[in-house]
């Protein structure tokens, strides 16, 4: 998934709690004439529409981040727990079960389909 | 369908009458969410918070006072509507739909008391610490306010998804 897909699909799964938050936060104030206060009002609605996207795309940020660094590491835990191979590149499952396997023995196809 | 459009109704009259109440209410009025919250902010903080008739709760140690613009009653009206929105469709009968609007009254009620306690927690800390910002001090406050009362919007709605959805798992099988 691509990061800008997956803020997409962040704002898509957060879009109810975002309209719960600007009907309360927004919306019903307007509606109680909030509008008149003016400057501060206005003050108080961009802070209170600009700081949840931020923070929707800098959790998608982080988690992105988060994902790396877990996978950087599982890479290394499984490189590491290899023996005899030191190894950087990434782990390919089909690639070890078919290396591990003998060829006269596997009854596993080249590339099987799993369901 | 009857049914669901007597529940929107219903929950529009609920937090209507939520807000209204907070608009005319004072501090003592509010005591229903204050004292739940300013114990568990207590309980978090480990500071006393002692009531202060027509204020709220004071801590003397942090300086910090929970009044009525502190109890998270707009909070509680937002988390009331989205549960209801989420959990909306089983209304199915009369009884199912009294579950559904008491059910998310209190989800609503239990969430608002903890995700306020949180961010007063959160912001008496702020307060007795110094940070190199270059935002006023009610800045962050706000700000704080912002994030932790969306970011516990989102975490109620994806706990309310979730049950409902393993509850509409457990009537399939």
């Amino acid at each position: 998934m691509s990061s800008q897909s997956r803020i997409v699909a962040a704002f898509r799964r957060a879009a109810v709690p975002l309209a719960a938050y600007y009907a309360v936060t927004l919306a019903l104030p307007l509606a109680n004439g909030a509008a008149q206060s003016g400057a501060r009002f206005a003050a108080h609605a961009s802070l209170v529409l600009v700081v949840p996207p931020v923070a929707i795309v800098l959790a998608c940020g982080l988690y992105a981040i988060g994902r790396s660094v877990s996978g950087w590491f599982v890479r290394a835990i499984q490189c590491g727990s290899r023996s005899g191979v030191h190894s950087a590149a990434p782990v390919n499952r089909r690639a070890n079960i078919r290396a591990h396997a003998s060829p006269a023995t596997s009854s596993l196809p080249a590339d099987p389909i799993r369901g | 369908v009857k049914t669901k459009f007597a529940v929107v109704v219903a929950a529009v009259v609920i937090a209507w009458a939520l807000k209204r109440h907070y608009a005319d209410a004072r501090a003592d009025d509010l005591m229903w969410i204050l004292t739940p919250t300013a114990r568990l902010v207590g309980a978090m903080t480990g500071s006393s918070f002692t009531l202060q008739p027509g204020e709220g709760y004071f801590s003397a140690d942090r300086l910090f006072l929970i009044e009525k613009s502190c109890a998270g009653v707009n909070f509680m009206i937002a988390a009331f509507g989205m549960v209801v929105f989420t959990v909306g469709h089983r209304s199915r009968t009369v009884a199912s739909a009294g579950s559904v609007l008491a059910v998310s009254l209190l989800t609503s009620y239990i969430a608002a008391v903890l995700v306020n306690a949180v961010r007063i927690a959160i912001a008496t800390w702020l307060a007795a610490h110094y940070l190199p910002l270059s935002m006023s001090s009610a800045a962050v406050h706000r700000l704080e306010g912002i994030v932790v009362y969306f970011g516990g919007l989102m975490l109620l709605y994806e706990v309310a998804q979730r049950v409902d959805r393993r509850a509409s798992a457990r009537i399939t099988l």
